[in-house]
């Protein structure tokens, strides 16, 4: 039963953030949404064997719909923060093309969503790490007592997908008519 | 033998490329070859288990160094190769970042050039896919007799991958954007 809430959770998510920042944030994130589901099925394809997964709707293999539908979520959150941590600590108005130093705010970003929300889906059972195959031995991280290895990964990823994402939102959500 | 010469070439080929986009394109790729040499940093750090490498010098468990740097060329000749076709089809003297026609030329480069890349890399035993844990089961390419996931995840990564290159190759060469 747990595990059917959250999988509805998971679909209700993407409506509700959308919506949240349309009106907190009077920001449309429907480009962002979808490019980060285009990165959320690659990611996803590319490495269902390392992972066990307990949804029901599933879209290759055992990989859910709405773990994809996680990513969409995450990604968009961890890109507004990033993005919010940068104008305000460098004190800009918005991110200069080719600043390097928005790496570093996309990986803190990582740390501040991306870590609790695996440590929470991890946690939930709504996915389980193929331990027999990833033979992660780098240790535990404090607190979250989840694997090192799972930040090292998605501070690499954190170098890539935020540029996919800020370079084509904006042409995602073009009304291709116009 | 054959395997020590393949990692040799793996090395070789980087500054091979680089100097022959120097001399006949008149192309400084060092910005596309730290761009995609991170893509495949991330690339084989996260899918580690399902491949199984045989050349000898690692950088994490038995991925090797030469191939990770390999992606830095690869994606060199694919963003160059999918930019060539943009401007000669669509009749332009530039690839607009942010033209969505850009993601049909990165899956037609995917296909032409880092397909058959993928494929020979395989056939000449530099990896092995672990298909015990892979599970394909879409069938084969014809001519190449590949799995039809490897084309798939090709096409996939080809979507977000060259946009990072794109973006950043100038500024990891010291340009400004």
């Amino acid at each position: 039963m747990k595990l059917l809430l959250l999988e509805v959770w998971g679909f209700l998510q993407v409506p509700v953030v959308w919506w949240l920042f349309r009106r907190y944030a009077r920001r449309d994130v429907t480009g962002e949404l979808t490019a980060a589901a285009i990165v959320g099925v690659m990611w996803e394809m590319a490495t269902e064997p390392l992972w066990d997964y307990n949804f029901r709707v599933t879209f290759y293999k055992d990989a859910p719909v709405a773990v994809v539908t996680g990513w969409m979520v995450m990604l968009t959150l961890i890109v507004y923060i990033a993005e919010k941590g940068y104008l305000k600590l460098l004190k800009k108005d918005r991110i200069a093309r080719g600043d390097k130093r928005i790496f570093l705010f996309d990986v803190a970003a990582a740390a501040l969503v991306a870590l609790p929300m695996e440590t929470a889906g991890a946690k939930l059972g709504v996915w389980s790490y193929r331990q027999d195959l990833l033979q992660w031995d780098w240790g535990l991280i404090p607190f979250f007592g989840m694997p090192w290895e799972i930040m090292a990964g998605y501070s690499l990823l954190m170098l890539i997908v935020p540029t996919f994402i800020r370079t084509w939102e904006g042409e995602f959500e073009r009304d291709p008519g116009r | 033998m054959k395997l020590l010469l393949l990692e040799l070439w793996f090395f070789v080929q980087i500054p091979l490329v680089w100097w022959a986009f120097r001399r006949f394109a008149r192309r400084n790729v060092t910005g596309e070859m730290i761009a995609g040499t991170i893509i495949g940093v991330f690339n084989e750090f996260a899918t580690q288990p399902l491949w199984d490498y045989h050349f000898r010098l690692n950088i994490y468990k038995d991925t090797p160094l030469a191939v990770v740097l390999g992606w830095g060329v690869l994606f060199t000749l694919v963003v160059h190769f999918s930019g060539a076709l943009y401007r000669f089809f669509l009749k332009k003297d530039r690839v607009d970042i942010r033209d969505k026609r850009v993601f049909l030329f990165d899956v037609i480069a995917a296909a032409l050039i880092a397909f058959p890349v993928e494929t020979l890399s395989l056939k000449l035993g530099v990896w092995d896919y672990r298909y015990d844990l892979l599970a394909w089961d879409w069938g084969s390419v014809p001519f190449f007799h590949m799995p039809w996931e490897a084309l798939f995840g090709y096409c996939l990564l080809m979507l977000v991958g060259p946009s990072f290159v794109r973006l950043w190759e100038s500024v990891f060469e010291g340009e400004r954007p």
